[in-house]
């Protein structure tokens, strides 16, 4: 840290040789949080993509004769009261989580971007309506409203993943739509549209670049946000049904008091893989916002 | 202010009627016909065993009728929004028949003990460590701190309330597992009220103390470098009454927004927590009725919960603008 800081302070032209994108990467890697962070999410995402191919024990095999048995070198994790195995359903579950809120984040990062980018190109009555419905979606609690539209449709991987891509989006479209207002009368702006150039080519050549940077930032929160809200309603028994595993619905078990007393193998891990994916998540979150912000 | 608050009202208003609209449409893409429920129940309790196809047929017509089922969605909205105004009426649980306002309504104490129990050690425990942060920033206790901040914001709070049943109810043996009353109890004593929240509100209150104090760490840091700070430390203030006295109050005041925002956090936290500790209150019931799909009463709670929201907003605004001069001479 003190090394990066002196070079930069003995090169002071520095700055105007190397592009934004590399002043990003190395005020990233500074972060020394954001580094660990990016590194344990590397591990958590090569484990549940790798994992279930080197681990190659089925996780939905049940084994009357050796249910809840303790962890041991046949079941690192030990087994469930079906007699699964436990570290394998681990794997499986985070691939699901994971991926769940991977897409669920992306998928309302877009519908923010789309959103903010038309309220901002826009303006007037379109830009009202749209934030109007920004600010009405996000006074609701996500989980919640999740909870009570999963409830009356019912659910299932894809339906959380929807569901939670329609109802995250306002912090994303507000971001976009503040990068855009502040660049929309600036003069390359100007200039382009001076040149003939339509609302669809501005976006698109000029405008979405600076969006993105921001958009990351939000989407990454989005991403921790999403992780929590899968693990909650999966763990509440209306998000991931069983018999496919999410780190959420591992931990419903814990519910009868037995199985939290006696069986701490149930659901202490899958309960620490949330916990480390999602603030692994938000310290790379936080190192990508103070990298990429440009008033630093 | 006047036309402040009044500009405030109108949206909380639009939003409300934005809510509704979204609950009603959600009830109609329900995979159950209304319909169907009521020929269903009609049969099931008898007096339909005379009944031929054709009887039944003739029936839905009519039933798809009265309920306005044939009309335009945007008119049946209307009438909807009509019974709710005119009889205060949201359907009757599917469960017991009665009124489904009435059993949510039952449910709010609970929620609301457990909430504002919450919300004081949110604050309690965020304001001053976010503070404390501040003025010990870029230090040992500040990285302690923030991690501890970074570390309540990741845990899911059901796990958190798995572990703490664990510790305290399991192996210590100092707290109740869940509920809200002794069951053996032949009356309602305080204290073992308390016994039964001190868990589940304190899970809830951590919940919300990440967001909080990040917040309180960022605002005061942003006060302390104002010119008028530099001035009342060049004029000999201590440093503990500079941050009191001047950066606190001035942090404060966005603070307040920030807390009108967690009741929507503190609702659906408390929506899970209830569920981990079976606190007899509205989150409890929401899920016993989305398991049991009972509609009437989802949205009952869903239209609720939509207002106790927006009635924290607006709390907020009203409190943001009596603390703010310069919005309350506008």
């Amino acid at each position: 840290m003190i090394a990066a800081g002196a070079a930069t302070a003995t090169r002071p032209h520095a700055r105007s040789t190397t592009g934004p994108g590399r002043r990003a990467l190395r005020r990233f890697l500074r972060h020394r949080a954001a580094v660990a962070g990016l590194v344990i999410l590397g591990i958590l995402v090569a484990g549940s993509v790798v994992g279930p191919l080197l681990y190659g024990v089925d996780p939905d095999v049940t084994n009357t004769a050796g249910r809840f048995q303790a962890p041991s070198l046949a079941h690192p994790l030990g087994t469930d009261a079906l007699g699964r195995d436990l570290f394998a359903r681990l794997l499986y579950a985070g691939r699901v989580s994971i991926s769940v809120g991977l897409s669920a984040a992306l998928f309302a990062s877009i519908v923010g971007l789309v959103l903010g980018l038309v309220a901002g190109i826009s303006g007037g009555i379109v830009d009202t309506t749209i934030m109007r419905a920004t600010d009405i979606v996000l006074s609701l609690p996500l989980l919640i409203a999740i909870a009570v539209i999963v409830g009356i449709i019912g659910t299932g991987v894809e339906v959380v993943v929807i569901v939670i891509g329609l109802l995250a989006w306002p912090e994303a479209a507000r971001v976009v739509r503040a990068v855009i207002l502040s660049l929309r009368e600036q003069e390359f702006v100007l200039a382009a549209r001076a040149l003939g150039a339509t609302n669809r080519r501005i976006i698109r050549k000029h405008l979405l670049w600076h969006a993105l940077a921001p958009l990351t930032v939000t989407g990454t929160f989005t991403v921790a946000g999403a992780l929590l809200t899968e693990a909650a309603l999966s763990y509440l028994g209306i998000g991931v049904k069983p018999p496919q595993a999410s780190w959420g619905n591992m931990l419903s078990d814990a519910q009868q008091l037995f199985i939290l007393r006696q069986y701490a193998w149930f659901w202490l891990p899958p309960g620490l893989m949330i916990f480390a994916t999602v603030l692994a998540v938000n310290l790379v979150g936080d190192g990508l916002r103070d990298a990429l912000d440009p008033k630093e | 202010m006047g036309r402040w608050l009044a500009r405030r009202l109108i949206v909380a208003f639009i939003t409300f009627i934005g809510i509704t609209m979204m609950v009603f449409v959600l009830m109609r893409l329900a995979p159950v016909d209304p319909v169907d429920l009521l020929v269903l129940k009609l049969q099931t309790q008898g007096g339909g065993g005379g009944l031929t196809a054709a009887d039944i047929e003739k029936l839905r017509i009519r039933l798809r009728q009265e309920l306005g089922l044939s009309e335009p969605i945007f008119i049946q909205y209307l009438l909807w929004l009509r019974e709710v105004i005119s009889h205060g009426s949201l359907g009757y649980s599917f469960a017991n028949g009665r009124a489904s306002l009435e059993v949510v309504f039952e449910r709010v104490p609970p929620t609301f003990i457990l909430m504002g129990t919450a919300f004081v050690i949110e604050l309690v425990v965020g304001v001053p460590l976010g503070i404390l942060a501040a003025l010990r920033r870029n230090r040992m206790t500040d990285y302690v701190v923030s991690a501890f901040g970074l570390s309540v914001i990741a845990v899911p709070t059901f796990f958190l309330a798995l572990a703490s049943i664990y510790v305290f109810s399991v192996q210590l043996r100092v707290l109740p597992p869940g509920g809200m009353f002794d069951p053996t109890a032949s009356h309602v004593d305080p204290v073992d009220v308390l016994r039964h929240l001190l868990l589940p509100a304190t899970i809830l209150g951590l919940a919300g103390v990440g967001p909080i104090l990040r917040y309180v760490r960022a605002a005061i840091l942003e006060t302390m470098s104002k010119d008028y700070l530099i001035t009342a430390r060049a004029k000999g203030l201590g440093a503990s009454q500079t941050v009191l006295r001047h950066a606190f109050p001035n942090a404060l005041l966005p603070l307040i927004t920030v807390m009108g925002l967690q009741v929507g956090g503190l609702l659906a936290g408390a929506f899970v927590i209830e569920q981990v500790m079976t606190w007899p209150g509205l989150g409890k019931l929401a899920l016993d009725a989305i398991r049991a799909r009972d509609y009437p009463v989802i949205q009952a709670f869903a239209v609720v919960t939509a207002v106790m929201v927006l009635t924290g907003n607006v709390l907020a605004d009203l409190a943001y603008a009596y603390a703010d001069p310069r919005i309350r001479m506008e």
